[in-house]
């Protein structure tokens, strides 16, 4: 009304003021003071880094003692994640167009040959820190009671990331991938009951068009549906199983002492089984 | 009731104990259903101070105040033995005034109609019921899930197909059908017969060296003579060859799906084998 020619002017407000506002006590819940205790509730009241425990052993950083290799591992996972989907953009997983886009992808998509070799690259290394870190759990035994539980979760993750990179191999269709997945599924037909030349396959009516080799192709040769089984596994279907799988490993870290650390003490009444007796 | 739930009401094993001491008729009136065990470490709480209508035991609330107003209409006869179940260490003692609680009558038990406990064979049969369906679909669901695997038509080339006359191949190897048939077609002395272009290795096709005379598997090195016999690399045996025969216009007829391995190359004639005789 009246008074609007004595409104104050507009200023942005500062930081100071900001952080009074309530967006930004929406936001964030609790200061961020350097005390023990604020530095917890910035931990624990984030949902990301809520997955990294609030406080750590001394020795959980130390990079002798866990060459980081399953952090490395995941991040490559991340790594592989985002370049991947980057990827699908521009790739069909139809026979001859799925080259075709590969060609594309390398040649003429602003920044595509980085992105491919970025997955590729990336894709190697995963294998490679995904054994480094299964052998450094060996040389610490962290496989034994109460982690061996997670030590078959990371057999499993093992298993889905070379499923992973053999599915992806045969995505850009070329002769490479071609061949390697026919001698890859070759090899599925000697599956032991599910194959068609494996024992006690023919015996049980296994056939070459019903057995599991078939079931991987979705045909009894290595075709256009094979190359969209790939794809689907590699891209959808394998990451969500693996993600599950990730998830349950990393909560089980922290439940069985966390990186490093001693096994948790358990009141032996809770528990049951061998890991009571061991205590 | 409450009092006395056992520690696993799911449990068919376990009759119910029986109501121990004070006589009073109506004593589950008004009474929410025994609450699930709120603190599974409890042991079983003694028998005694059966407590007819106080909402004690393991009630996440704190005692509805042992006085009689916490207990409406039907809990009329409650014993003079006000004090707070023993039983209940879970219970916070709060220092809450009596009075000041409202009688507030209980959650579910807004009628003074007797609640109806039922008896936990029942509810074990019940959920039993309940598993055995979910089991069940799921059983269904991962067998049509894998069932779905397995397509019933496929679009692939087809594996019988006529090749021309037999007086179109002279003498040798002749790979005009490897890229769109994967076959070989040979001819030697003994007659036409059609080889099958796929290592016994592992599958993969290997390339005719006419220089050589031989077959050479890029995957992995096997090596095989002008007739398919196997005499180097990881190879088990010589290719396999398809059905041959001629049809009614004195063309070749290739079946790839009719193979004949090593041993059984002799098979067969005009009617249907491993070669044709021409």
């Amino acid at each position: 009304m009246a008074e609007t020619p004595t409104k104050p002017k507009f200023k942005l407000p500062s930081v100071a003021e900001l952080k009074e506002g309530q967006i930004w006590k929406s936001i964030f819940r609790h200061k961020l003071d350097e005390t023990p205790r604020n530095r917890s509730l910035a931990v624990l009241s984030n949902v990301f880094l809520h997955l990294h425990p609030a406080k750590i052993n001394r020795d959980a950083v130390r990079y002798n003692y866990t060459w980081g290799m399953g952090g490395i591992t995941f991040y490559l996972f991340l790594v592989l994640t985002i370049t991947g989907v980057l990827l699908m953009f521009y790739y069909h997983p139809s026979k001859g167009q799925a080259y075709r886009d590969i060609m594309y992808i390398m040649h003429d998509v602003p920044f595509g040959n980085f992105t491919r070799n970025m997955h590729r690259w990336a894709a190697h290394s995963m294998i490679i820190t995904t054994w480094l870190h299964m052998f450094r759990v060996f040389l610490t035994g962290s496989y034994k009671p109460p982690r061996e539980f997670n030590w078959n979760i990371g057999v499993l993750l093992l298993l889905f990331t070379m499923l992973l990179s053999f599915t992806g191999y045969l995505l850009p269709d070329d002769q490479l991938g071609f061949w390697a997945v026919t001698v890859g599924t070759n090899m599925a037909r000697a599956t032991p009951v599910l194959g068609s030349e494996g024992p006690f396959g023919p015996q049980m009516g296994i056939t070459a068009f019903n057995d599991v080799r078939f079931a991987l192709l979705g045909g009894s040769i290595v075709d256009a549906n094979a190359l969209l089984r790939a794809y689907i596994w590699h891209c959808v279907a394998i990451p969500i199983i693996a993600s599950v799988l990730m998830i349950v490993h990393f909560w089980r870290i922290r439940k069985d002492g966390a990186i490093s650390g001693p096994a948790p003490v358990m009141i032996e009444q809770d528990l049951s089984g061998p890991v009571a007796k061991k205590a | 009731m409450a009092d006395e739930k056992n520690p696993d009401p799911n449990r068919p094993a376990m009759p119910k104990p029986p109501m121990p001491a004070m006589p009073t008729p109506p004593a589950a009136a008004g009474m929410p259903k025994p609450p699930t065990p709120a603190a599974p470490g409890m042991p079983p709480p003694p028998p005694a101070p059966a407590m007819p209508a106080a909402p004690a035991g393991g009630m996440p609330k704190p005692p509805a105040a042992p006085a009689a107003p916490a207990a409406p209409a039907a809990a009329t006869p409650a014993p003079a033995a006000p004090k707070p179940a023993p039983a209940a260490p879970a219970a916070p003692a709060n220092p809450v005034n009596p009075a000041a609680l409202k009688p507030q009558p209980p959650k579910s038990g807004v009628s003074a109609e007797p609640v109806k406990v039922e008896d936990p064979a029942v509810l074990s049969r019940r959920r039993d019921f309940v598993w055995h369906g979910v089991a069940g679909m799921l059983t269904l669901g991962a067998v049509a899930f894998g069932r779905f695997f397995f397509p019933r038509s496929l679009f692939e080339p087809r594996t019988s197909f006529t090749i021309g006359y037999p007086s179109d191949y002279g003498f040798g190897v002749d790979t005009k059908f490897q890229s769109t048939q994967r076959i070989w077609v040979c001819r030697n002395s003994q007659g036409l017969f059609v080889i099958l272009a796929v290592c016994t290795h592992l599958g993969c096709t290997p390339d005719w060296l006419s220089t050589e005379g031989l077959f050479k598997c890029p995957c992995h090195g096997s090596v095989y003579d002008s007739e398919g016999k196997n005499f180097a690399g990881p190879a088990p045996m010589p290719m396999r060859r398809c059905d041959v025969r001629l049809d009614a216009s004195g063309r070749i007829v290739v079946d790839t799906l009719k193979l004949y391995e090593v041993g059984k190359f002799n098979d067969g004639g005009p009617a249907g084998g491993a070669y044709l005789a021409v």
